[in-house]
């Protein structure tokens, strides 16, 4: 797979936050090609931090990784967010105290047509295939759990509805120090020419539904740099409430 | 109770008679549609997602709508492929061919306007262009979905009494050699279509390759028989004409009767010259017979 076969756009907007807890970055190695985007969270600067120091340490790791498409790519990124998770855990402050600080991980892996992804937290991968939009992970906040407990019975409809207050609380993120969750995709899915992929911070999909999203991206021509840089303008527009930081990579796969 | 506004798209309060901000009423949208009868009634809905508002511009190819996207919840502008003469509107809105002979052809024109519109989808990049967002299909005819501009158009400046807009004639130029650098020309360059944002960008519409493509097909003029361009007139670039098509035909009947005027006053030329001609041969075999008097006389001295 070359760089012509690969179409791609980011964008980053601090919203009406006073710090960027987002971090993204994108990589070749050989003919293999890795980004990933990541929203910290933690006082002081340790969303920050948490973000950056993960997005270093997997990156590091895929540099170092030779003959990816002969691996078990989902193993890999399982065994990198564990490796991520550890070093957010030993982030310490000015004063050698730990950091406390974490953050949420989507990557995407695609090498030969072939897309592999990773997910820890509540950051989504959308994945838009013949003017399809579909998230392909779970997010990790406890709204899961309730959906989870609802189905099994162990919660009726009606405590269902408290314990949605605090849905939002993330289960399973990097620097928790041992991963309650992780997603991987259980295979290779072979992309077709168009497919779209976008990873993105939860500040992207709080602000927009799915269909606006899929209207901007499909209607900014095949351009993944206008596309991300429209989705994030138009989170910000029409955000109800003050909007969050927002991150967005778009990735295009042409044959 | 809130009441949108099929001027300008905007929100307004249901008691007041007109939009507080541009000043549209009912009472325009009425005489709207009685002066173009062509276009779809404001408060339309397209393809489940746009809200259509008044015409903003109408030509014998296209009609262009201001429209609210209820999607993404911004102003839209909406052009309805209408080549006049090959299509009229039916009772539902939609078009229908104004004979079997024509379908083809205006057929053939829609897929032009949608590859035009598909080209310059694909070349949103260019800030330079008015963005077309997308196609869609519906009342048996195509429509592009484009980017309201905030702004006036060249022709607005001009008719404000902007003599010589040279900075804007200068961006066009370099909007043009933008769009060329991708192989992209601009066929149809007039001042309705040069729109000049608030910041004094300028940025280019209706780009006229698939109407060119069209007018081939048919022959130019078929479908322009019922002149019902009022705003777009050719332009050379450097030099406003707009009116002089509408003044022209405002002014046919004078013409009929100056060339009528002209015709015979060429034929009574013809005439006298031909009679003059006559007249002259007489005078001449006269005065060849008086010299020939003379000569005869002459030989006698």
């Amino acid at each position: 797979m070359s760089e012509e076969t690969i179409k791609l756009g980011c964008c980053s907007v601090l919203g009406d936050r006073p710090s960027q807890q987002d971090s993204m970055k994108y990589e070749w190695n050989g003919g293999t090609l890795l980004a990933a985007v990541c929203d910290g969270m933690g006082g002081m600067s340790g969303g920050e931090r948490a973000s950056a120091e993960a997005i270093e340490c997997v990156f590091r790791e895929f540099q170092a990784a030779s003959g990816l498409e002969e691996q078990n790519v989902p193993g890999w990124l399982s065994g990198t967010f564990g490796q991520a998770d550890r070093a957010v855990c030993g982030l310490v402050d000015a004063g050698g105290k730990p950091l406390g600080g974490g953050t949420t991980i989507v990557a995407a892996l695609i090498c030969d047509g072939q897309f592999f992804w990773g997910s820890v937290g509540d950051s989504r991968i959308y994945c838009m295939k013949k003017g399809e939009l579909r998230v392909v992970n779970r997010q990790h906040n406890y709204n899961l759990r309730i959906q989870e407990m609802l189905e099994d019975g162990t919660l009726t409809e009606e405590q269902a509805r408290t314990e949605r207050l605090r849905g939002e609380a993330l289960i399973s993120y990097i620097g928790m120090g041992g991963l309650a969750l992780v997603d991987t995709s259980p295979g290779a899915e072979l992309l077709e020419d168009g497919d779209i992929i976008l990873l993105c911070s939860d500040g992207l999909y709080k602000s927009l539904n799915d269909q606006q999203i899929q209207a901007i991206t499909e209607e900014s021509g095949g351009n993944m740099e206008l596309a991300a840089e429209r989705l994030c303008r138009e989170a910000a527009r029409l955000s109800v409430s003050k909007q969050d930081n927002t991150t967005v990579i778009a990735i295009r796969y042409c044959e | 109770m809130m009441k949108k506004c099929m001027g300008c798209m905007r929100d307004y309060e249901e008691n007041n008679n007109c939009c507080p901000v541009c000043g549209y009423s009912d009472a325009q949208t009425e005489a709207d549609r009685k002066k173009m009868p062509e276009a779809l009634r404001p408060a339309t809905i397209l393809d489940g997602r746009y809200i259509l508002g008044r015409c903003l511009s109408c030509s014998d190819y296209s009609i262009v709508y201001i429209a609210w996207d209820a999607l993404l919840l911004k102003r839209a502008a909406i052009k309805e492929y209408f080549p006049f003469g090959l299509a009229e509107r039916g009772e539902e809105g939609a078009l229908e061919c104004t004979s079997e002979r024509n379908r083809k052809a205006f057929e053939r024109g829609m897929k032009y306007f949608e590859e035009e519109a598909r080209t310059l989808g694909e070349n949103q990049d260019i800030p330079e262009i008015v963005n077309v967002y997308r196609c869609v299909r519906e009342n048996n005819t195509a429509y592009t979905v484009m980017e309201y501009i905030e702004g006036c158009t060249l022709q607005d400046r001009l008719d404000a009494g902007e003599e010589n807009p040279d900075e804007i004639w200068q961006k066009t130029d370099a909007a043009v050699a933008a769009i060329r650098e991708r192989e992209i020309e601009h066929y149809g360059l007039t001042p309705d279509n040069i729109y000049i944002e608030d910041d004094g960008t300028v940025r280019l519409l209706d780009f006229g390759e698939a109407k060119r493509k069209l007018q081939r097909l048919v022959g130019k003029g078929m479908i322009f028989d019922m002149d019902r361009n009022e705003n777009q007139n050719s332009f050379m670039h450097t030099k406003n004409t707009r009116g002089l098509g509408a003044k022209l035909r405002k002014y046919r009947i004078w013409t009929w009767i100056l060339t009528a005027l002209t015709i015979l006053f060429a034929s009574a030329s013809v005439y006298f010259a031909i009679s003059a001609y006559r007249l002259a041969g007489e005078n001449g075999e006269a005065q060849e017979q008086v010299y020939q008097q003379e000569t005869d006389a002459g030989g006698q001295t």
